[in-house]
């Protein structure tokens, strides 16, 4: 950076007499008054130090070929032709400042832009994102909140709480954005986990109630999606009611969804087993915008070991009542224990189909698909020209937002590298002034 | 056609004499800036440093550092001749930094036989007067000296070299001479 005075004219005095130096170095010929000062200039330019005429043929060798950075002349070649990083240091400081600006910006951005992508892209994929198969959530998806009702909700989590206490009830309504995190922080749903381990033994029984929202022309696509997807996954349609298309009878709008006409409904009450629950509401989340989801979750352990514990009593009840009949001597003995062995046998059949039903209510989780034909909804269904519209201009948005994130992280690492730049440049400047000193 | 072909046989032989001329691997540009500049870019340096070797270092250096940035040349920021001093200058002070030593005035021996005996006595005394004023400058002030009579420089390049305004420069010059005047009418 230098600091150039304001030009103010010479001193006419001043100024003739480096006029007469310029003259006398020209050769020509100067005002008598001033020719001591052409002698002066005439001495000082023949005194100056002149070019070895050896050094002076191997310079213009060196020129010819193109200044290589071998074979520079001069005596001294150690220093600074020496180092390798003076070497480098050479070479970059040879290359146009533009093009070092230029290339340096393009790499600072490419490198904080792919980093930036990156991390949305993580952020996209990740378990809160839905790995973008699930739509955000919209005016009809109802609140983002978690409703526990548990006996002692106060003080521990609900997961520790329902771990810790049988026949407790969980029922947790999602936003999808928020849906796979509390899913997957659920104890006992989420497979390979220690709470998964720990509450093994538990037994559980799930209820969903998912909500899908769709073009009301995709209403039947869609019901036919949740069909695939139970046999898919060893399930079944228990019921189905699906109306489709636009002259079907409107479905009443919930709160906050004014001026959205909603027709072609559909209810599929689903069986899904439940292993497999997880991959299979998946599916049916990519079948159309999810509108809302409930997920209901009981222990029923007390239940389920009440019911087993009664199969074993009366079973073994009746092998006492069957040995005691082998052991019988009088008919009148050997009648009632037949009846006592008649009622025991009809009691465990009621106990064991009992136990049945717990074990098949445990293992078979009750799915309910409500699909809601509405105007205007992004659907899950065959890929359009609106979709391409919403695509392009969400793709648009992502690489803006990747440009502005970029530009504020490169904006103060350019201003720090300019500032010091330029104060490297002012302290190398003032070294070499200080030289001259 | 004839005359075509003399023509374009005398356009061959321009060309070739040319191509035997110009170093190969050297833009035309600076070709002549080194031409032009290569004696006086060493006095410059030699005055400045004050040893031949070095200045032969330094001259070779600043060159090629000239060369290699020879794209990065911006006329609106002064003549091609003032970059190239700029470019000799910082090598030149790098120098004088990486040695921080004085160094002895190496000068041409004078021509002695070529002048007349009264006047080499005359001209003897002058520049031998000359070349002590010259020597007791400051390195700042001998710097303007080296630009000014070794180097050629106008002022207003020199005000480009040493980053000041002409008039500065001029009035820093002016400085000098005058110190050298009077150094040189007390030794006569």
């Amino acid at each position: 950076m230098r600091l150039r005075d304001h030009d103010m004219p010479l001193d006419p005095d001043v100024e003739r007499e480096l006029e007469a130096v310029d003259h006398a170095l020209q050769g020509l010929r100067v005002a008598t008054d001033l020719e001591d000062l052409s002698d002066l200039a005439v001495d000082a330019r023949a005194d100056r130090p002149a070019l070895e005429p050896d050094f002076g043929t191997k310079l213009d060798q060196w020129a010819a070929a193109g200044f290589p950075r071998e074979g520079r002349p001069g005596i001294r070649t150690e220093g600074e032709t020496g180092s390798a990083l003076s070497g480098l240091f050479e070479r970059l400081r040879s290359v146009p400042p533009r093009r070092v600006l230029l290339s340096t910006g393009a790499a600072a951005t490419l490198v904080v832009a792919v980093t930036v992508g990156i991390a949305v892209s993580d952020q996209l994929g990740g378990p809160g994102g839905g790995a973008g198969n699930i739509a955000a959530p919209s005016a009809t998806s109802g609140p983002a909140v978690d409703t526990v009702r548990s006996p002692s909700s106060g003080g521990a989590s609900a997961g520790r709480a329902a771990e810790a206490r049988p026949d407790v009830t969980q029922n947790q309504t999602f936003a999808p954005a928020a849906r796979q995190a509390t899913l997957d922080a659920r104890p006992g749903l989420a497979l390979g986990t220690p709470q998964a381990g720990r509450a093994a033994h538990r037994k559980v029984k799930q209820n969903v109630d998912l909500v899908l929202a769709t073009e009301p022309n995709d209403v039947r696509d869609v019901a036919d999606g949740v069909f695939g997807v139970a046999d898919q996954y060893n399930g079944f349609v228990v019921s189905s009611n699906v109306t489709s298309g636009r002259g079907s009878t409107p479905v009443p709008l919930e709160r906050g969804d004014t001026g959205q006409r909603t027709s072609g409904a559909g209810t599929i009450e689903l069986r899904i087993p439940a292993a497999h629950l997880q991959d299979a509401l998946g599916d049916l989340s990519k079948l159309a915008h999810v509108t809302s989801r409930t997920d209901g979750t009981v222990d029923i352990t007390n239940q389920f070991d009440a019911a087993k514990t009664h199969v074993q009593d009366l079973e073994a009840e009746r092998q006492h009542l069957l040995r005691q009949l082998a052991d019988a001597i009088t008919s009148t003995e050997e009648e009632s224990i037949k009846q006592r062995l008649a009622i025991v046998e009809n009691q465990l059949a009621d106990a064991q189909n009992r136990f049945g039903q717990i074990q098949k209510r445990i293992r078979l989780v009750p799915v309910t698909v409500e699909i809601r034909g509405q105007e205007g909804v992004d659907s899950g269904g065959a890929w359009g020209i609106g979709d391409a519209f919403h695509d392009a201009g969400r793709v648009l948005t992502v690489i803006g937002g990747i440009l502005l994130i970029s530009a504020a992280v490169l904006a103060p690492l350019g201003l720090i590298g300019g500032l010091a730049w330029i104060t490297a440049r002012a302290v190398i400047r003032r070294r070499r002034e200080d030289a001259l000193e | 056609m004839r005359s075509s072909r003399v023509r374009n046989r005398g356009v061959t032989q321009t060309l070739a004499a040319a191509a035997t001329e110009a170093p190969s691997g050297v833009d035309t540009a600076f070709e002549e800036l080194y031409r032009s500049s290569r004696d006086d870019v060493y006095a410059y340096v030699a005055g400045l440093l004050r040893d031949r070797s070095a200045a032969e270092d330094v001259t070779a250096q600043a060159f090629e550092r000239a060369y290699r940035r020879r794209r990065t040349f911006n006329p609106g920021r002064g003549s091609r001749r003032a970059w190239l001093f700029g470019i000799a200058r910082n090598a030149a002070l790098d120098e004088l930094r990486r040695r921080r030593r004085g160094a002895r005035l190496v000068t041409d021996p004078e021509d002695d036989a070529l002048a007349p005996a009264h006047e080499m006595a005359e001209v003897a005394v002058r520049r031998t007067a000359l070349r002590m004023a010259i020597a007791e400058l400051s390195p700042r002030e001998r710097e303007l000296v080296a630009l000014k009579f070794f180097a050629g420089l106008t002022n207003g390049e020199i005000a480009s070299v040493i980053g000041t305004s002409e008039t500065n420069a001029g009035t820093k010059l002016h400085r000098v001479i005058q110190k050298l005047r009077e150094a040189c009418d007390e030794a006569a």
